[in-house]
């Protein structure tokens, strides 16, 4: 392989594509890498903030006796949520609206982002050959309607009342408000005051930046391919994308929508998800009511349920383009990955109840979900042996990209099979809303997902900025998060069969909960570790932009078009419109060269 | 603000001077010794580069022991309260043997993909998919989830209150009741506050009327739900402001209260936490739906009496303690106002 093959970094040669100065190319640019870069920073620094809340949590439920007034001292504006007359802990409203931020700034602001923002503007164009997205400028705005949502969560911290502290799924009437004329009085006026309102404008926007996006890449997808990218020639990373992209434009309206009718509740003093009077001793029984709460979860819910597998497929995507490239050999079942693929994502529309199995729903409507729920275990089942077929027989590079790759195999085996428990309802029924079903996304949002989106970041990082990763520190990185995330996450999973609830401020008052409290302190001192060994990636990151390894234009020696491209690759993308000649996968075999470029006419 | 300000939160009563970690406890040490281990595996793999199945190897021996070693040692399931818990038990020792297969499996596949020897000549042969495989491994999986899917549904049922043997749940209809016992369940931030019927009285005819129509005459306690062992008793599952959910661990029962609807559920109640020796094993209500801040301190306790009578004799002494107050409808007794009160050190 040719590491050293060094191309010359030419800004000239372009004709067609004008250069814009410093704010038309850096901040406010409309080229699909910078934008994908853009992304992919702050991404990294809410998963930052986002991890530093999940710290606090887990401090809380770890330690619910001891002091962390210390935290006062660096962080001032914390005091009012660690009140004296709390004896330096904090109190339950400040630890229900860390919950619910860890929530919200992680599947919101990091992960949706890092996977569609980040690698989807990135890599969309230059996989398919094109010379930017079908619209630049509404991918622009996708990214700049990012920042409202995160000015928003945060200054809600700071609003009176506080964030948030209703949950990422904001359930009425918790989240509902008083209504202006005093017809309603809300049970939770504590939690959901400013804070909820601003929390709705903030997903209001996440949502809207989303859209943006998500019609951006189904239309590049389907308009710009270069000559000879038929659609069963482009990369799963490309598949998934674009299937995540009909996901979100099909299922997250209903979100903003619902987010739009609690935020008319709140302000407008609407009652879409108040319900009719006659509650015994109820507040709302003086005149306000016509709506239902249940209302909500089905919105919420029909979109936050594919919204799991938008945060998933573009990772599964992803491993399955790194794979191949590191076990030089051709992906297994390229149509079977499809069409589970495919599979997933319809199925996904259909099982949003399961959520709901305990929530007053019809339990015959509850039957229906449960089938439909148990079937989505089916495609997942398909990929993951497709997965461990392409490695079979392989001549393995161990590189960083590839370990996180192969992490993310093992992990997703637990996840999905731990889904299998809640799919079943009448099991479901013990597990629902346990540390059960927070290992269960832990185990697919984390140990999943983010294990993708590292190999992907390590795999991709060459490809963006000219510079590779440490692979030392990337591969210490992984050692260190596989088995502390999994020290973290895995007891989880026997907290929640022995029917330990979550959000529990203070689980030692449960006799029940007891014996499991040596096993709380064990994750909360983990999931420290695992915090700090996110630092080793944040260095290697920063420190190889400036000081990696030059990289040559493919230095893994992979097939995608994108390897085809300079590195980084200047505005415009190709020097020439490549012509696509066969698929993604020609690794291994008898011929002159191990792999074979989707452009290589050999 | 229809808080109740006797539940407002109260801060526990000894102040915290700090963070003291004890590093000697096996909790604290653990993770320590862990993250030194993947720090050797990873020294090693400078070397042998296949050194790095080791720690998918490790982590899978370690969760299959430590998942074997919390069933064998009390950190699983809670005791079973009654028969239909038995049931989902079962089902969940099903697929919990199924997943365990598929597990060791999937990870023995990876990881002796990563201890293989490199392919003769160095090049791997470029398989694209095999049809056939395709086949085996939908069909197989494929049809232990259809038989999943369908073997659950009869316990599904009998939990929404069917009868044995039915396939599929009714809805929430209560016309047919064939409950024992009558408990409105009202959940409120942060106590449950159930009321049963009058002793002296009728048995109510229509649940649901009976459920929002509260009458003095009726016995109203905070926070303890009482029954008899064999009892059928219909709970009506109702809210007066946010969502809660009825947890109770040792009955597998969960059920959120919508606020504006009352939810009947039915309860078996098949043993009893009553002792022969007059002591009580401890059976918790939990709130399992969050509920605002206090949502961790909506404890209850279960009584299952023996017998009837037992029971009966327990009521009739509440109804009278409640006539002596004559404030039937204010809470009897409410949860401790000081959360260490009901805290065992």
């Amino acid at each position: 392989m040719s590491q050293t093959q060094a191309l010359p970094k030419t800004e000239t040669g372009h004709v067609g594509h004008h250069q814009p100065g410093f704010v038309g190319r850096y901040i406010f640019s409309t080229d699909h890498k910078v934008i994908g870069i853009q992304y992919l920073f702050s991404a990294i620094l809410f998963l930052l903030v986002g991890g530093g809340l999940a710290l606090l949590v887990r401090l809380q439920v770890g330690y619910p006796d001891e002091s962390i007034g210390i935290l006062t001292r660096f962080i001032p504006g914390l005091a009012k949520h660690i009140p004296a007359e709390w004896g330096g802990r904090m109190s339950p409203e400040f630890y229900t609206m860390l919950f619910t931020m860890h929530a919200t700034v992680m599947i919101f602001l990091v992960i949706i982002p890092w996977l569609t923002g980040a690698f989807g503007n990135f890599l969309i164009p230059l996989m398919i050959g094109a010379k930017d997205m079908a619209f630049p400028i509404l991918n622009m705005l996708s990214y700049w309607f990012m920042w409202p949502a995160f000015g928003l969560l945060m200054a809600s911290f700071f609003v009176d009342g506080g964030a948030s502290g209703v949950g990422w799924t904001a359930y009425p009437t918790l989240s509902s408000a008083d209504l202006a004329d005093g017809s309603y009085a809300s049970p939770a006026a504590r939690h959901a005051g400013l804070g909820q309102t601003l929390w709705l404008l903030a997903i209001f926007f996440a949502g809207v930046s989303s859209m943006m996006g998500s019609v951006n890449y189904i239309t590049t997808v389907l308009h710009l391919r270069a000559p000879g990218m038929s659609l069963l020639r482009m990369p799963l990373t490309v598949w998934s994308l674009f299937i995540t992209a009909i996901l979100q434009a099909v299922a997250l309206p209903a979100l903003t929508v619902a987010a739009i009718m609690q935020l008319s509740d709140k302000v407008f003093g609407t009652v879409f998800f108040l319900p009719p009077g006659g509650a015994q001793f109820g507040a709302w029984s003086t005149g306000a009511g016509g709506g239902q709460p249940l209302l909500w979860q089905h919105l919420f819910w029909f979109y936050s349920h594919p919204a799991v597998y938008i945060m998933l497929l573009p990772a599964m995507g992803m491993v399955s383009d790194i794979l191949p490239v590191f076990a030089r050999k051709p992906l297994f079942g390229y149509r079977p990955m499809v069409y589970s693929m495919s599979a997933i994502a319809g199925l996904g529309f259909i099982v949003w109840g399961h959520h709901m199995f305990q929530s007053g729903m019809d339990p015959r409507v509850g039957a229906a979900f449960m089938v439909a729920t148990i079937m989505i275990a089916l495609p997942s089942a398909v990929k993951t042996f497709n997965w461990l077929a392409t490695l079979w027989g392989a001549d393995i590079r161990f590189t960083a990209s590839m370990l996180n790759a192969m992490g993310f195999v093992s992990m997703f085996v637990i996840g999905g099979l731990s889904g299998i428990f809640m799919a079943v309802a009448p099991v479901d029924v013990n597990v629902h809303d346990t540390y059960f079903i927070v290992a269960h996304i832990h185990y697919v949002l984390f140990l999943s997902t983010l294990f993708g989106l590292f190999a992907a970041t390590q795999f991709w990082f060459p490809k963006m900025f000219g510079r590779c990763m440490s692979e030392s520190l990337g591969k210490l990185h992984f050692a260190l998060t596989f088995v502390l995330a999994n020290c973290t996450f895995y007891p989880m999973h026997i907290l929640g069969i022995g029917g330990h609830p979550r959000r529990y401020f203070d689980p030692t008052l449960y006799e029940y909960l007891q014996p499991f409290q040596p096993l709380n302190r064990f994750m909360t001192i983990s999931a420290v570790l695992l915090g700090l060994a996110q630092l080793i990636f944040l260095g290697n990151f920063l420190f190889s932009l400036a000081f990696g390894k030059k990289a040559s234009a493919n230095p893994w020696d992979s097939n995608t078009l994108e390897w085809q491209a300079p590195s980084p690759p200047p505005h415009g993308n190709f020097e020439t419109t490549p012509v696509v000649v066969r698929g993604p996968y020609e690794f291994g075999g008898d011929g002159p060269a191990d792999h074979q470029p989707q452009t290589a006419t050999a | 603000m229809p808080l109740d300000p006797g539940n407002s939160p109260v801060p526990k009563a000894t102040e915290s001077a700090g963070f003291a970690l004890d590093w000697s406890a096996p909790e604290h040490a653990l993770p320590l010794i862990i993250t030194g281990m993947a720090f050797v595996i990873w020294l090693c793999a400078f070397r042998f580069r296949k050194a790095w199945a080791a720690i998918v190897g490790i982590n899978t021996a370690a969760v299959a022991a430590y998942t074997a070693w919390s069933a064998r040692n009390g950190h699983w399931l809670p005791e079973k309260a009654n028969d239909l818990a038995g049931e989902v038990d079962g089902l969940f020792n099903m697929v919990m043997v199924l997943i365990t297969v598929f597990f060791i499996l999937t990870q023995c596949v990876l990881i002796y993909a990563m201890l293989q020897k490199s392919p003769e000549g160095g090049r791997a042969k470029p398989v694209h998919g095999n049809h056939t495989l395709e086949l085996v491994w939908t069909l197989i999986p494929g049809a232990l989830l259809v038989y999943i899917a369908i073997a659950q549904l009869p316990t599904w049922a009998k939990m929404k209150g069917q009868n044995a043997g039915a396939l599929l749940p009714s809805g929430y209809e209560v016309a047919s009741d064939p409950a024992d016992l009558l408990v409105t369940v009202t959940g409120k931030q942060w106590e449950w506050r159930m009321r049963y019927a009058d002793p002296s009285g009728n048995k109510p005819e229509d649940p649901i009327q009976w459920a929002s129509t509260p009458a003095t005459a009726d016995v109203h306690v905070v926070n303890e739900l009482h029954a008899w062992k064999g009892a059928k008793v219909r709970l009506m599952l109702r809210t007066t402001d946010v969502i809660h959910s009825f947890f109770l661990p040792q009955f597998r029962f969960k059920q959120d209260m919508l606020p504006g609807k009352t939810i009947p559920a039915l309860l078996h109640t098949d043993k009893t936490n009553i002792n022969p020796d007059g002591t009580e094993r401890s059976w918790e209500i939990a709130c399992a739906e969050l509920c605002g801040g206090n949502h961790y301190r909506m404890r209850g306790r279960v009584v299952i009496h023996p017998d009837r009578e037992s029971f009966m004799t327990w009521l009739n002494e509440r109804k009278s303690g409640q006539s002596a107050r004559k404030e039937p409808l204010a809470s009897a007794d409410k949860p401790p106002a000081n959360p260490m009160a009901g805290k065992q050190e």
